[in-house]
């Protein structure tokens, strides 16, 4: 069967490249698919450049960017949150709010609220949200992250919780939760970029 | 298998009632890729890379699952659209 010089090969390259197909491993594929489609035609009998130019009527510029996109839309990680969990972090969120100005406002019962607003915030929204989040996780960096993240923003509520109740030891968990957190953030925009790299 | 060889075995097999179309295709490919279904090895082929795609062990489980179902709802639907005629017991 007939196969494309390198020449040719470099044409459809460039042109793949010109509708700016930043995936590289979707970029072979469609390389390879474009190179398939122009050597079938030859085969059965086409002239060469009439094939490459009705494959290019066929798979424009437009035509492969919009593969990338729909490529890029199905592949992006969309994750959702729960119905419980969102339940949770809303109960946890206003437990916490009213136990902070309860506080402020010097009312009895404030420490119990916020308590139990912040015990809600760290071992109920976050540990589900941190569950969910490992199960939809497809890569191990992924699942560890999603660690890190737990540790990270659970000390980070427990420290600024006992904070607000004068407990000691307030400020490691709250300068551990917040390197952890750190941490978190930096290691997330690196996979991410990776990821959209790829 | 790779991805011409994949539109083109559908378009056979459907005499070419069902064409998949590259921007179909290759979005799928690459989901399946992501969810762990199918895995990817690259050759050359004269002077390009060409990639194959086969399933995984996971994926070949999940596409027997897709098959059965499917099965299921083409016998469903010829149920309904071709009525078996009713036998009626008369005394």
């Amino acid at each position: 069967m007939y196969l494309l010089s390198q020449q040719e090969l470099e044409k459809i390259k460039n042109r793949v490249a010109l509708a700016e197909v930043h995936n590289v491993s979707l970029s072979v594929d469609l390389v390879d698919h474009i190179c398939c489609m122009i050597e079938e035609r030859v085969a059965l009998g086409m002239n060469l450049t009439k094939a490459e130019d009705d494959v290019i009527k066929e798979m424009g510029e437009a035509q492969l960017k919009a593969i990338e996109i729909e490529t890029k839309r199905l592949t992006q990680n969309k994750f959702t949150m729960k119905k419980r969990t969102k339940i949770i972090g809303i109960v946890a969120l206003v437990l916490m709010l009213s136990g902070f100005i309860m506080k402020q406002l010097h009312l009895m019962g404030a420490g119990v609220t916020w308590g139990i607003g912040v015990l809600l915030a760290v071992f109920g929204f976050a540990l589900f949200l941190t569950i969910d989040n490992f199960k939809y996780a497809t890569s191990a960096q992924r699942k560890a992250l999603s660690v890190i993240g737990y540790v990270g923003s659970a000390s980070f509520i427990l420290g600024s919780g006992f904070k607000l109740l004068r407990q000691p030891g307030s400020q490691y968990m709250i300068a551990i939760g917040g390197v952890a957190l750190l941490i978190y953030f930096i290691l997330n925009n690196t996979i991410s970029k990776n990821v959209e790299r790829n | 298998m790779y991805g011409y060889e994949l539109s083109k075995l559908v378009k056979d097999r459907t005499k070419e009632k069902i064409v998949l179309t590259e921007g179909a295709l290759y979005p799928l490919l690459h989901k399946l890729e992501k969810d762990n279904l199918v895995v990817t090895s690259m050759e050359t082929v004269g002077n390009r890379k060409r990639k194959y795609y086969a399933l995984t062990p996971t994926g070949e489980t999940s596409a027997k699952e897709k098959r059965h179902e499917l099965l299921d709802f083409m016998k469903t639907l010829k149920g309904l659209i071709e009525p078996r005629p009713l036998v009626s017991c008369i005394y």
